[in-house]
């Protein structure tokens, strides 16, 4: 412990959902993934590398769930990010072209076409498509606490029915985190941050030190926390809670009062892929012929009007850093102030999904950049942290048991739980008794019918994705969720009849495999585990 | 200028000396003009309507299947002042029935759920705290349950109320734990250090029992921070647009070079290398703004020795 008087712990959540349609030459919920590896994870890594580099000590604490991390590492949807980027070098050196007398428009043009370039000689070249090699070195050179997150990120405050669900949700993702980052998370991010009391008995299980909760978790646990959340507490289990600090929350979440709102920001919706002539863009946008975003985009805020300015890099960065020097002034009174009425140095939790920066937030990663820098350079109150860090510090914290919560809408549940999306329960939960009475029926089988057994599991566990919930309340492609959750659930009911009558299908087994190909190495006995 | 009708006008004219041009076709419409066709720009509905992708129609087979014949009911809890049931009543339970109520139970009785506080008790089906009955349409398989206490215990059971008041239970439900509203009234303090972790974790884990505390829940499950917002932003990447605005116009300008020359040569138009087709032909296209513009188009022979060139001045007025 040096001289500050508290820590922050900045944690970003980099999570997607399991889209991969090998069946499919170019499917369009795809671009999902290669839009968040050009505009957030590259980004990230790129400005990670470049601060290590230059030798400044940060610690981020960056949960990369499973169903990520497999995309990450899928050679067909490598392949394809590939031919993604270089789709959009293409259009972008056709867009040089096109606005050449519109000087301001041209440099944004040039701007994107040199980012495209740069992804994908840092994606292709020096990464051999691995992006997962990126984040693993700098977990290795101390910048990045890498944590995990359920198996296909289900939502467990509403599994709570089948406690072997929730087990195997837990323990299939630690297993593969070991796996492929060749270290035993310290943290676990809880999916939507959503707790049950009881599922941190499972965490410990598996040796997990601690989770993330929203506010309220940790406010409304029992005992009163006395830190409220600006230190965690201890589940019975001796899991340690941390809760997240809702005033840096706002600043960057808010929608009215939050940085990415800025006029002098990137305009997310004004993109090349909705305003360019439709013959001009055919070719770069979805190929049944629908617009959708391309990711060029020219223009700026600017204001509550259709009338956008076009965008100015400089300024917008000139901005980021103003936004980072914002934050930090107002952590540093947060944290003195804090510090003068706790007897021990108070961490504040910033959580964010990933994908917020660069994506949504275009220059939310410059952000993070200037955060940094400012922080090591021109402040002595707090340091960066990873929750952790701070249990090593902290080893005597207080007992008390979280609450039911979630950091979705209204902090429960109601989000996954609602009149769009309630139907798939009873189906989920059908479906995970089912398994369990399978890994009982047929313990430690082989050949096809082992085969069969953990292809049941996957097509479980990718049916309880709380992603195609979500989709069906927020109501952007709700036909995909639906059809996603009704096709794991039809593959694993197959599964389960055949294995029953034992008579399994070998073709159409195959054609499974083929399809939904997460977590090869699955062990579906994980579902006979007394949980 | 906003809601004003725009002309747009082009004059165009192709200069340098003609016999520089012998040697390349330039097709005589060159440069084309293409006025855009107004359409909606960020305006409208959700822009991505969504697709089916080719090849991947939906498949009926893949239906979930209407019922699992089995009688059963699982609660689950949505907040601290409400939680769901869903249900299913097998066909199998017609003789149940008919055992309890008699030949006309099923016609006589009333479909009912009724819902027990069994906070920290072993219920016995006959020592809950309270218990509330509520009707449910004969066809529901599930239901929105309000329960006005938070940070209590509940489980439901499913039946049939006779015509002479006797409830006959068909399926009784799981427990749940609605969580608290607010800050927890126990303030005991208490300590570990992760050497202690152990004693605690093998210690019986009841639920401390609380008095009741109703308070309004926190001021930022109300204020409903960011909801729009968040939603977006955790939502996998999909945009969603600003609602319509008044009667609109939008006109651009665009046209396109295009030409040919020998497959092998190399070509500069504006400065910038263009890529030749495998035929020589070869296509640039331009927002064209108000003004003027020249076009200097160059192209080489693969060895160097040969050079052709052309330039064209575009003008556009705008009013």
């Amino acid at each position: 412990m040096g001289d500050e008087k508290g820590y922050l712990a900045l944690i970003l959540h980099a999570h997607l959902p399991y889209v991969r349609h090998p069946e499919h030459p170019d499917f369009f919920e795809e671009t999902w993934l290669y839009e968040a590896i050009t505009e957030t994870y590259i980004p990230l890594i790129q400005i990670f590398r470049r601060l290590a580099n230059e030798g400044i000590k940060f610690r981020i604490t960056m949960s990369i769930t499973p169903p990520l991390a497999s995309m990450l590492q899928d050679s067909l949807l490598k392949e394809r990010y590939l031919r993604h980027i270089e789709r959009l070098i293409e259009l972008a050196e056709r867009e040089v072209d096109r606005t050449r007398w519109l000087p301001e428009l041209n440099e944004n043009a040039k701007m994107y076409l040199e980012r495209f370039r740069e992804a994908r000689h840092l994606f292709a070249d020096e990464y051999q498509c691995n992006l997962l090699a990126a984040f693993i070195a700098l977990q290795d050179r101390g910048c990045l606490e890498l944590i995990t997150s359920c198996a296909t990120h289900g939502y467990l405050p509403l599994m709570e029915i089948s406690r072997e669900a929730v087990n195997a949700q837990i323990k299939i993702a630690t297993d593969y985190h070991r796996r492929t980052f060749h270290r035993s998370p310290r943290g676990f991010w809880l999916p939507e941050c959503g707790f049950n009391p009881g599922d941190d008995v499972f965490l410990k299980q598996e040796g997990i030190r601690y989770f993330i909760l929203d506010a309220h978790g940790v406010l409304f646990a029992s005992p009163q926390p006395k830190y409220g959340v600006f230190a965690p507490v201890y589940c019975k289990s001796g899991v340690a809670a941390f809760g997240r600090d809702m005033e840096s929350s706002k600043q960057v979440w808010s929608a009215k009062e939050g940085y990415p709102g800025d006029h002098d920001y990137r305009e997310f919706y004004r993109d090349i892929g909705y305003d360019l002539d439709y013959d001009y863009i055919k070719p770069y946008i979805h190929p049944g012929g629908a617009r959708i975003s391309t990711g060029i985009k020219y223009y700026r805020i600017t204001g509550k009007t259709h009338d956008k300015q076009p965008y100015d890099r400089d300024r917008a960065l000139r901005k980021a850093a103003i936004h980072a020097g914002n934050f930090i002034f107002n952590r540093e009174r947060q944290i003195e102030y804090l510090a003068s009425v706790m007897n021990r140095k108070p961490i504040v939790v910033a959580p964010y999904d990933a994908e917020l920066f660069g994506h949504w937030w275009f220059e939310g990663p410059e952000w993070i950049d200037f955060l940094i820098r400012k922080a090591t350079y021109d402040q002595r109150v707090f340091k960066l942290i990873t929750p952790g860090d701070y249990l090593n510090i902290y080893q005597r914290n207080q007992v008390s048991t979280p609450s039911l919560s979630s950091w979705g809408y209204k902090g429960y549940s109601e989000v996954w739980l609602e009149g769009s999306n309630d139907w798939i329960y009873r189906h989920l939960h059908k479906a995970a008794e089912r398994m369990v009475e399978l890994a009982k029926a047929y313990p430690d089988s082989d050949g096809l019918k082992r085969r069969a057994l953990n292809q049941a599991a996957r097509e479980l566990l990718l049916a309880q994705s709380s992603d195609w919930a979500f989709i069906m309340k927020t109501g952007t492609v709700v036909p995909y969720a639906v059809r996603r959750t009704k096709e794991h659930l039809w593959r694993f009911t197959k599964l389960y009849e055949d294995i029953l009558r034992d008579s399994i299908d070998e073709g159409r087994l195959q054609d499974m495999e083929y399809r939904n190909n997460i977590f090869p190495d699955i062990n579906y006995m994980i579902y006979a585990d007394k949980a | 200028m906003p809601n004003s009708e725009k002309t747009t006008e082009h004059s165009l004219s192709q200069g340098t000396d003609p016999s520089e041009a012998v040697e390349i076709h330039v097709s005589e419409t060159i440069p084309e003009l293409q006025v855009i066709e107004p359409r909606e720009l960020h305006v409208g509905e959700s822009p991505v309507q969504y697709q089916e992708a080719p090849g991947y129609a939906w498949d009926s087979r893949y239906e979930v299947p209407d019922r699992y014949e089995s009688t059963r009911i699982v609660l689950m809890v949505r907040d601290p002042f409400w939680m769901h049931a869903y249900w299913e009543i097998a066909e199998d339970i017609s003789d149940i029935v008919t055992t309890a109520l008699g030949p006309e139970g099923w016609l006589a009785s009333r479909k009912t759920l009724r819902v027990h506080d069994v906070t920290d008790i072993k219920f016995d089906g006959s020592n809950a705290h309270r218990s509330v009955d509520i009707d449910i349409h004969e066809h529901a398989t599930n239901w929105y349950i309000n329960v006005d206490r938070p940070n209590r215990s509940y489980c439901a059971e499913l039946g049939l109320i006779g015509s002479d008041g006797r409830f006959l239970c068909l399926s009784r439900s799981n427990t749940v734990r609605t969580p608290r509203a607010g800050a927890s009234e126990v303030i005991d303090e208490e300590w570990m250090t992760i050497s202690a972790i152990e004693k605690y974790y093998s210690a019986p884990t009841a639920l401390p029992a609380s008095p009741e505390m109703i308070s309004a829940i926190s001021e930022r499950m109300h204020l409903e921070m960011g909801s729009e917002f968040v939603g977006e932003i955790s939502s996998p990447h999909m945009a969603q647009r600003a609602k319509p605005r008044q009667f609109w116009l939008n006109a651009f300008v665009e046209v396109i070079v295009h030409g040919a020359t020998e497959p092998d040569a190399s070509l500069i138009i504006q400065g910038r290398p263009v890529r030749l087709r495998p035929d020589g032909t070869f296509q640039v296209r331009y927002a064209l703004p108000d003004g003027e513009q020249i076009v200097d188009i160059e192209a080489m022979s693969k060895d160097g020795a040969m050079r052709r060139s052309i330039t064209t001045r575009l003008t556009r007025n705008t009013w």
